[in-house]
């Protein structure tokens, strides 16, 4: 019989692998065509930037493990939010004083939230330039659910670990109960291992994503947005099978006793 | 020892960690404009399709993030297995360790170049002796500081959190309860993205083509048409590093500086009040002042700049 906290595990995982989808979706990603300012949005690839956001707030999660699960997972939406801010806003300032163009958009003669006419901003031959406030806010948006989405993988993989390691029961929303909230050095292979579950999962869904967006999007008035709906069922069912595999991973005898020894023997083989 | 002391001390701490990470990043971003290696590269690529031939440096085997991830995570094995394992000086175990990855990517950096440019070949691109000799060992020493940063800043987290001053438990207050090699892992990918977002920005857009006219993004039809005349003779990435070390690059460290340090301070104050409310309400007005400040830039750039048409 599994564990019913096992399969709630599955379904967070899986609706993280949704929102990272769509965090990607809201991204301005301009890639190679962004460094040249020849077009719009951020001059990275799609896996790079869902996961370099998605990192800040991995560790904003880990600092705050013992935090309820909400807390926590506001936190990393809000930590990629920053981190995709001032990463923003520096990308503006080196596009304004180092190449000297203002930012515009090129997909719509409006800004959709300014409502502005933006076309006349844009170099002739090109596809917009720099980071325009539809898209900084779009990019907002995206870093947050890109934040929220790894820490649903990272929260319950982390407590599920824990709890078996130290025979407790388990649970995944509240605060983390005293002897678990007490860390020592032989504890942190549960973090690497919630970690890199985590960081696997933005980079198999910001792929997925990738895949759709191909090369550059603006934000969420773009054609290509329109693909998010079919993309987000792609990145559902991959992240149900990555999922599962945690799940068989915990359901494995061998696996939790190695947790277990880990745990009680500080790391040691006896 | 009063937790007042102890609390400006740990700040104390911190701020070295934000310095070593402004530093680190600045260098990456040289580092990397100096190899071609993040988005601008495809132009250095393309160059000798459309018919220009170039003397510079292309190492863009891998993307930013994923290469200096991976430095990060060599060199923070590396450190783990000296600091934890051989007992070594934190100081010395993390000098170590960044020389031996530098090794790792100068290998990593050469057989790049040569493969990428080789593959120009037939276009006619040769493959220069002198380019490898002259800015080899400049790609190395900036990647022995980068790597050195973000190894002594991953040891920095990870002890934060389970230090204690004076029965204080520094942990309680900053730090990460991850192990160090993800820890490098994990700031290198980010390093990596930030430098490719910003600062190579400012080479692909301004030095990679400087005869095109400042104050217009590049068009398409000059895609490919770099600038490969340098103020004496033939320009090399030696020229790019000496140029973008001037903006891109301290941009690039401030920005890495100002995420770490706007992050780490909200935690730390939440930490201090004990008030996750107080975390949240930072982080939200650091958003919405930041949005405001991109608003009033793109303004102001607009007004300033005037329209194309």
């Amino acid at each position: 019989m599994i564990d019913p906290s096992l399969l709630v595990m599955l379904i967070m995982v899986a609706v993280g692998g949704v929102l990272i989808c769509a965090g990607v979706f809201f991204m301005p990603v301009g890639g190679a065509p962004a460094a040249m300012s020849t077009a719009t949005g951020i001059a990275t690839g799609c896996e790079m930037m869902a996961a370099g956001a998605g990192i800040t707030g991995l560790l904003m999660a880990a600092a705050l493990y013992s935090q309820p699960s909400y807390i926590v997972i506001i936190n990393a939406g809000i930590s990629s939010g920053i981190m995709m801010c001032v990463t923003m806003f520096v990308a503006n300032l080196i596009v304004v004083f180092g190449k000297g163009v203002p930012p515009a958009l090129a997909t719509v003669d409006r800004d959709p939230i300014t409502r502005e006419n933006v076309r006349p901003y844009v170099t002739p031959g090109t596809v917009g330039h720099g980071v325009p406030t539809a898209s900084y806010v779009s990019g907002f948006i995206g870093a947050f659910l890109g934040g929220v989405g790894g820490a649903l993988t990272f929260i319950p993989v982390l407590r599920i670990a824990l709890s078996k390691a130290l025979e407790q029961p388990i649970d995944l929303f509240g605060v983390v109960p005293g002897v678990m909230s007490n860390l020592w050095h032989y504890h942190v292979p549960f973090f690497v291992l919630a970690g890199i579950c985590a960081l696997a999962m933005y980079f198999i869904n910001a792929n997925i994503a990738a895949y759709s967006i191909r090369g550059v999007i603006e934000g969420w008035w773009d054609p290509k947005f329109k693909k998010l709906p079919k993309t987000a069922l792609a990145c559902f069912i991959a992240s149900l099978v990555f999922g599962t595999l945690l799940l068989l991973l915990f359901s494995n005898e061998t696996f939790v006793k190695a947790l277990e020894s880990l745990a009680r023997s500080g790391g040691v083989r006896p | 020892m009063e937790l007042s002391l102890v609390l400006l001390a740990l700040l104390g701490i911190f701020a070295l960690i934000v310095l070593l990470i402004t530093i680190g990043e600045w260098f990456e971003d040289v580092e990397s404009d100096m190899g071609s290696q993040s988005n601008p590269n495809s132009q250095v690529q393309l160059a000798p399709q459309v018919g220009v031939l170039h003397r510079f440096f292309n190492k863009a085997i891998a993307g930013e993030p994923v290469t200096h991830g991976t430095n990060g995570v060599i060199g923070a094995t590396l450190f783990t297995i000296f600091w934890w394992g051989l007992k070594w000086h934190p100081a010395l175990a993390t000098a170590v360790a960044a020389a031996l990855t530098m090794l790792f990517h100068m290998t990593l950096s050469t057989t790049a170049h040569v493969g990428r440019i080789t593959s120009a070949n037939v276009f006619g691109q040769p493959l220069y002796y002198d380019v490898i000799l002259t800015q080899l060992p400049l790609i190395a020493s900036h990647a022995f500081v980068m790597t050195s940063a973000f190894v002594a800043v991953s040891y920095l987290f990870y002890n934060l959190f389970f230090a204690a001053l004076d029965a204080v438990r520094l942990g309680d207050y900053l730090g990460y309860p991850i192990a160090i090699p993800l820890l490098g892992l994990v700031l290198g990918i980010t390093a990596g993205t930030i430098g490719s977002s910003t600062g190579d920005v400012h080479y692909g857009a301004e030095r990679e083509f400087q005869h095109a006219a400042y104050g217009e993004g590049i068009p398409m039809g000059l895609h490919g048409y770099i600038t490969v005349r340098a103020e004496v003779g033939c320009r090399t990435s030696m020229d790019v590093a000496y140029f973008c070390a001037k903006y891109g690059g301290p941009m690039t460290g401030l920005t890495y500086g100002t995420i770490i340090m706007l992050d780490n301070v909200r935690l730390f104050v939440g930490n201090v009040l004990q008030n996750v409310v107080v975390n949240v309400a930072i982080g939200a007005t650091v958003i919405v002042v930041l949005m405001l400040l991109n608003r009033y830039l793109e303004v102001w750039a607009r007004k300033k700049f005037g329209p194309y048409a």
